[in-house]
């Protein structure tokens, strides 16, 4: 064969190829346009039936769902988009109880493909079906990634004290990015098994993470656990102790605790004590205009801090304070010390600055 | 003839039919690698709680650096679109760099700066730092007024003064879809290793814009802007996909990417001595990491867009396809003993060489082979028949990878929804073919030759604005998307 004739092939070849490609190209866009007609379709179907809380409208939809990828993730953009009420969860169950969609979910989440498993996960979660924390419980540990931090997610729309207690455990285990877990922890339903495994717990770490997910759904319950580690627990327990206090409250309980913690060793914790006090403003309680006078005073002393993290939060919390920190700015323009001057003068330009924006 | 001529035409003809075939084998592999992971990632989406990601207070914040030289009519407007972004914790840091067109006037009143002290939290050699600023209407501005010092340096101060523990370069000009942050922050999250990861740009000619959102997005009516997003597409979705998944990704554009702040830091920040500072950074992470024995995870990925205005003349055009060339020609040369260096895996034994070969030097053996080719038919050493038949090979080709993209953009992102959008794009497809494509490689071989005579400069050069408006996106005047770059 000649050279010519080789080329002449391959061109064939290739432009034959190319045309193959156009008319799939053309056929993509085709067919991506019915998909998305079907999906839009479909979803506004399941969403109707999810309003409407009916077994019997339900109980076809969940026959869909069998082993459908794309009908299983039209149902959680419908499940999404309709608030979850104890009456949609019962329709959803009884029709379930024929259809027996949760048993092929769980044989799905223990499939080979990663995607399916996850989905597995949050369908079972936000459909309120039988054995689904279990499910979530055990994909917490996958081998994927994003199928433990489905799981992760399932667990937190699942919401109860076994879901809590599952991604503590997690959280002990170190299966997975610990920020990722206290921020679904960081939420009321959690706060029982959050509270009680504070309690327990004699790992500083765990105890940390603990007190974040508190600082994300404050519970005065935990008050004095809180007050007695910003005093007495390691470094990392006191920064988040402290920070935790300033969205707890009360005002008049905790701003005492969190003037002492300006004076901690560690300049981290000042600075959260100090950003803390700015985050506790609360104008409306009777005895915050005496607790804010106090705490204006120990925030001025905090502009002079050695460390800039904590004259930064300081100049930010008295500019938080209303009418007791502004006085304090204006008093430190003629304190002796070159910092606490500066950032007095900085905070009263930024304060004009944001009262003449409006 | 001279047989000696004759014989030294036909070798060369045969060193350019292998590097066609080398190069075409390439590129067909890397889309087959990008299409993978592209159905991959859209398949893994509805795992992933983007929006958990934008809201929880506990992801890792950003800070967004925003260097500006002269970008007085666009920066206000730039900005509310990026303090308006959907992610919980971010602080915008502009740096003026030393701005002459009143830039920093027209931030005092937009944003009602107000002088504050700013400590830097990193030791990176820059010029000096007039004052720092902060906003009176939006808390999570800040300014920073520097004496000029080109794009680099201006990073270089962001990354200074910077608080968060990612930090995300962009350009002025450019505008981030409400969930990019969030998407590139996850990965972050998901995968501690991550060092940088980078999204695709894409243009926003034509498309729809009101009140720094896009608001429809449409091919524009300019030519020269659509060849231009059929060459994005290429690049981003043909190549940067396939090489970001083999872990040897070499650019993330200057118009968007994140970074670990403390990563930068350890390696020196951008470097203010070179064009292309972007693909300078990522080569030298990839270096420095690995001569220090730390992992480099740098990751591409597909849909969290940036949008920028691509240039509409074509003297700008050449102009930026100049600077990108002469930057990856510099970056090259700086980690040259990168090359065949086991040391460096398989970043320094394919990456770096196949950049060498096909990126650095590509346009001009490309260019020189059309030369060679034409004079071997006229001076008879190549017959016509073979001649046709290898151009229309070498068509045929580039048809193929072009649509295999094309292909891909349809099947997972589908940005341009119309029929006739798409029409556009088939037709540009072909277009590029004839004309397009030869003088891009020429305005590169040009822009080797700029360099081997020792011109060019490191500025940020003369910038047209015209910003994002609140219809339509520009399209009259002439803008250099200086570092939204594909690697074509």
């Amino acid at each position: 064969m000649r050279l010519i004739d080789v080329l002449l092939l391959l061109v064939g070849g290739t432009f034959v190829v190319w045309l193959l490609m156009t008319l799939m190209v053309v056929s993509s866009k085709a067919g991506r346009d019915r998909r998305e007609r079907v999906s839009k379709e479909r979803r506004g179907r399941y969403r109707d039936a999810l309003e409407a809380a009916s077994s019997a409208q339900l109980e076809p939809i969940l026959r869909e769902l069998f082993r459908n990828e794309g009908a299983q993730v039209d149902m959680l953009a419908a499940l999404d988009a309709v608030p979850r009420s104890g009456r949609t969860i019962q329709a959803l169950r009884e029709a379930d109880r024929i259809q027996q969609l949760s048993e092929a979910l769980e044989y799905q989440s223990c499939g080979e493909e990663p995607v399916p498993r996850g989905i597995s996960a949050l369908l079972l979660a936000r459909m309120g079906l039988n054995r689904c924390t279990q499910v979530a419980e055990g994909l917490l540990r996958d081998e994927d990634p994003d199928v433990r931090l489905a799981a992760c997610s399932a667990l937190a729309k699942i919401g109860t004290n076994a879901a809590a207690r599952s991604l503590i455990q997690s959280l002990r285990d170190g299966t997975m990015p610990a920020e990722r877990l206290i921020e679904r922890l960081g939420a009321p339903w959690a706060n029982d098994e959050v509270l009680l495994a504070l309690g327990e717990s004699d790992d500083p770490h765990l105890r940390t993470a603990l007190v974040r997910a508190l600082g994300l759904a404050p519970d005065r319950r935990a008050l004095d656990m809180l007050v007695n580690l910003s005093a007495h627990g390691e470094d990392e327990e006191r920064i988040s102790a402290v920070r935790t206090l300033g969205s707890t409250g009360p005002a008049d309980k905790v701003v005492p605790v969190l003037c002492s913690a300006l004076t901690d060793e560690n300049p981290a914790v000042r600075a959260q004590a100090a950003r803390a006090i700015g985050a506790l403003s609360d104008p409306s309680s009777p005895t915050w205009l005496e607790r804010s006078v106090v705490a204006a005073e120990r925030l001025r002393g905090c502009l002079g801090d050695e460390n800039w993290w904590v004259r930064a939060n300081a100049a930010t919390a008295l500019r938080s304070l209303g009418m007791a920190g502004k006085q304090q700015l204006i008093d430190a323009l003629d304190d002796p010390d070159e910092f606490s001057r500066d950032r007095a003068r900085e905070s009263l330009a930024l304060l004009n600055a944001r009262a003449t924006a409006g | 003839m001279i047989p000696e001529a004759a014989n030294l035409l036909v070798t060369y003809n045969w060193m350019m039919v292998a590097y066609f075939l080398v190069i075409n084998v390439s590129f067909t592999l890397l889309a087959i690698i990008g299409w993978r992971q592209v159905k991959e990632y859209v398949r893994r989406r509805p795992l992933r709680d983007y929006k958990q990601v934008s809201r929880s207070p506990l992801s890792m914040p950003v800070t967004i650096l925003v260097p500006c030289y002269n970008e007085a009519p666009v920066i206000a407007d730039s900005l509310r679109s990026l303090l308006r972004s959907n992610f919980a914790q971010f602080e915008v840091m502009v740096i003026n760099d030393g701005s002459s067109d009143g830039t920093m006037d027209e931030l005092r009143r937009e944003f009602a700066l107000t002088r504050i002290e700013r400590i830097p939290r990193a030791s990176i050699e820059t010029k000096p730092v007039v004052d720092c600023y902060a906003s009176g209407t939006d808390a999570g501005l800040v300014v920073i007024d520097k004496v000029n010092g080109g794009k680099a340096d201006a990073l270089n101060v962001g990354l200074r003064y910077a608080a968060f523990p990612l930090v995300c370069a962009m350009d002025a000009d450019t505008m981030l879809d409400p969930a990019a942050l969030s998407r590139l922050v996850w990965e972050f999250e998901s995968s501690p290793e991550t060092v940088a990861a980078g999204g695709i740009v894409r243009i926003v000619n034509g498309s729809r814009v009101e009140n720094g959102r896009l608001v429809s997005v449409k091919t524009p009516k300019s030519l020269l802007a659509n060849l231009q997003i059929m060459e994005y597409l290429r690049a981003f979705l043909g190549g940067r996909i396939a090489w970001s998944r083999l872990g040897m990704l070499l650019i993330i554009s200057g118009a968007f990417g994140i970074f670990r702040r403390d990563a930068l830091v350890e390696v020196g920040g951008w470097d203010p001595t070179t064009v292309g500072e972007d693909a300078e950074l990522v080569l030298r992470l990839h270096r420095v990491r690995s001569d220090r024995g730390q992992t480099c995870r740098i990751v591409f990925f597909p849909d969290p867009i940036c949008w920028t205005e691509a240039p509409e003349s074509l003297k700008t055009l050449v102009r930026q396809r100049d600077r990108w060339q002469r930057g990856l020609m510099e970056m090259l040369i700086r980690h040259r003993s990168m090359l065949f260096r086991r040391k460096y895996g398989r970043v320094g034994t394919l990456a770096v060489p196949y950049f060498a070969v096909f990126e650095a030097f590509g346009p001009i053996l490309e260019v020189t082979g059309y030369l060679v080719f034409l004079v071997s038919l006229a001076l008879g050493v190549v017959s016509w028949p073979l001649a046709l038949a290898f151009l229309g090979l070498s068509l045929s080709f580039g048809l193929v990878i072009s649509f295999a993209t094309l292909l891909m953009e349809e099947r997972a992102f589908q940005r341009y929804p119309s029929w006739g959008d798409l029409g556009k794009l088939v037709s540009v497809a072909v277009i590029e073919n004839f004309g397009y494509r030869q003088l891009m490689a020429l305005a590169r071989s040009r822009a080797i030759w700029t360099m081997w005579r020792g011109r060019g400069t490191h500025t940020w050069g003369d910038m047209d604005r015209a910003g994002f408006g609140s219809v339509e996106a520009p399209a009259t005047q002439p803008v250099e998307a200086e570092l939204a770059r594909p690697e074509i």
